[in-house]
Parts: C-alpha cells; structure tokens; sequence
C-alpha cells in the first residue's frame, strides 16, 4: 500500500506524533543513511511470500557464530522472481556477502539489501541473481 | 406479531423498495442486466495518477488532518502495530489492496466480473445488477466486502459495502488505519486501450470525515499472474522481529 497509506499515514504520524513502525519501508525498519558490509554461510533460503527468507549465519566479533536475517525489503517473492531470482539462487552452506542497510532497532542481526546502494554477491564477486 | 401486521409490513417494504429503485432483499432486481464494459485482461499494479508516481498528491498531510475524525486518530494512536492481522497472513483489504504494487486479472461473465489479486491470492466478485443474485443476509460482513457492479456508459462502476471492521482497513503498511461496517467503496473503472484507470472514493463516517479520493492508472500486461500466492507463516512473521516493542509481555515471536 505504498502512496495512499505511506501519505495517510505518514500525515497521521504528523498529527500524532506516535511512533508507529512500518511493515514493508525499509526506510523505517533500517537506516538508509548507513552501509554495512557482512559474509556468512546461507543456512537458510527460501522464495516465500509475503517475504523470502534468507538467513547467514555470520561470525561475529570474538569468533562466535549467529544467524542473521537478510531482507529484501517490501519485495514478495513473486517480484524477486521477476529480478531473476530462483528457488535454487542460493545454496545452504555457500558463502556469500551482503551489502546493505542495518536495522534502527538495536541489537537486532539483519541487513536490508533492497537498497539501490545495496547488493549480494558470491564468493568469488559475482553479483546474484 | 400478527399475521395481517406481517404481510403489511412485507407489501410496505416491497413496495418502497419499488419506489427507490431497489430490490427488496433476496428477490431479483427489475432493472434490465447490465452490461459492463469489457475490463478483461490481466493487468499490471496499479499506480497513483497523475504524475505515474508512488505518492497520490490528494492526500497530503492538511488533507489527512481534515479527513480523519478524532476516533481515527485516537485509534492509530492506541493500535499496536505488532497486533496487526497481516503477520499471521491475514490478507490485505481494499483499499489497500487495490494500491499494492502487484498485477491483477479481470475475468468478465456475462452476470459478473472476477479480480484476483496476485497480492495474498484475493478473488473479489462483482455481481452485475439485475440479473437476479440475491443479496446476502444482513448480518453477513467480510473483509472484502460485498461487490455490486453496473455500466454507467462506458464506464463499469462498483459499489461495495458489508466490510467487517478491519484494524488496517483504510491503510495496512504504514501503521493500522481502520475502517468500519460503514465503509463504502466506489469503484469506477475505465478503458482506453491497454490502460485502465480507476477513480476511487471511500467513505467511512466512523473514521472518515470525508471520503478519501484517488485516481488510479494500470496498463496491460501479458505476465501471467504469479499464483498461488501461498503465505508462509514464518515469513510473515520475520518483520516482527525488526520491530521495538514496548511492551514486556511480548511473546516470544515478536521478539
């Protein structure tokens, strides 16, 4: 419901000065002024609706391991279908490296890559899809 | 009640239903069929005339501030974002369902026309009037409503009413607009070749203090709609992990 609801209730938010988050933006659920880069294992990948799922599993700083949640933002799988993607896009257990946006909520493992400035690639650089 | 005072009332009400030009509930209309213009095809998202753009210049921050009654407001102001129906795959409601950026298909009967909306797989039905289908029940109520259609020259125009209260019935994306069992939605759809276009007006005195207007263009597509749409749960879900809740007694999903 992007224009009709994103004014509504942009201007709502105005009026109200209430907090409310959104479901789809990426712009409200991370910091599009910020970049970040991540490499983990895909231990997850699947090209469901209302969101795909794609999950690393990422080490961290001091070497520990935890699954971060990757989102393509307000896209379905059916629009990442048209852009090329596949069920077999990614493989479980192949590396791959993530370029994108960092959730506001703190404490939170994802990185939006639906950004224009935001993209996957493979191991060896490839671009995905 | 008596007998007599009963076949009063069902001729009284029979007879004003002549009058206004409606059918009384459950019976045939007596207008000739309609004919509506041919809509069929499968067509792409819809977008926000003019301008082609993402943002419907209509409703702009003083617009919202005139549309929207008190109990609106107090309700976007109390509703939980986290509550919202659409994490457990509850599909999305017209309006927004019409504003999604997703194709959707027009079949035409000769009685009826068919929307399916690749966006959570949602089949509307617009009954054409006068050929005879019933009217549901009074207490009946959905979340898509009940559809009626009619040609007004070359236009199709489709009237919808029987919305069950919705928590983001007027805006699903963005927060939690509602809308009540007196919405009201006016479709009037237009063809010029491969592009449609839709000006639509929603009225919903609970929440509305005036009804909400938009003008809406698609153009035809040969993609075939991507269905079924098949909801999973868990990536419904997924987002409510991205929200700040400020509530402890969160259960464990949304964290």
């Amino acid at each position: 419901m992007r224009g009709f609801g994103a004014v509504l209730l942009g201007s709502a938010l105005l009026l109200l000065s209430v907090p409310l988050v959104a479901h789809h933006g990426a712009a409200d659920l991370f910091d599009t002024t910020r970049i970040v880069e991540q490499k983990g294992i895909v231990s997850d990948w699947r090209l469901v609706n209302p969101h795909p799922i794609l999950r690393l599993e990422i080490a961290e700083a001091g070497g520990e391991k935890a699954i971060w949640e990757i989102s393509f933002g307000p896209s379905a799988a059916s629009a990442l279908r048209r852009r090329g993607f596949k069920a077999e896009t990614f493989r479980i257990g192949e590396m791959v490296v993530v370029r994108g946006h960092p959730p506001k909520t703190a404490g939170v493992r994802a990185v939006d890559v639906s950004g224009a400035d935001s993209k996957v690639t493979r191991a060896n650089g490839a671009a995905v899809p | 009640m008596s007998q007599t005072m009963k076949q009063i009332l069902v001729a009284s009400g029979t007879l004003l239903a002549l009058l206004a030009g409606v059918p009384a509930i459950g019976h045939a209309q007596p207008s000739a069929p309609s004919e509506a213009p041919d809509l069929s095809g499968i067509w792409g998202q819809f977008r926000c005339m003019p301008a082609n753009s993402d943002v419907c210049p209509d409703i702009t921050p003083p617009a919202a501030e005139r549309l929207l009654t008190s109990r609106a407001k107090a309700f976007v102001n109390a509703f939980d974002e986290l509550a919202a129906p659409k994490y457990d795959c509850s599909p999305a409601t017209p309006p927004a369902l019409l504003t999604d950026p997703y194709p959707f298909r027009i079949q035409q009967m000769r009685d009826r026309l068919v929307f399916t909306y690749e966006k959570d797989d949602v089949v509307r039905t617009v009954w054409l009037e006068g050929h005879g289908h019933a009217k549901p029940p009074a207490n009946v109520f959905s979340s898509h409503g009940y559809s009626t259609g009619r040609s007004e020259g070359k236009a199709l125009i489709v009237e919808t009413t029987r919305f069950s209260f919705e928590p983001q019935g007027l805006d699903d994306d963005f927060g939690s607009m509602p809308s009540s069992t007196r919405k009201r939605m006016i479709e009037r759809y237009s063809r010029e070749g491969d592009r449609l276009r839709l000006d639509l007006v929603v009225e919903d005195p609970v929440f509305l203090r005036q009804p909400l207007k938009l003008t809406l263009e698609s153009t035809a597509t040969k993609q075939p709609l991507d269905l079924p749409w098949a909801c999973d749960v868990e990536a419904a879900q997924r987002n409510l992990g991205l929200l700040p809740t400020k509530y402890p007694d969160d259960p464990k999903f949304v964290r």
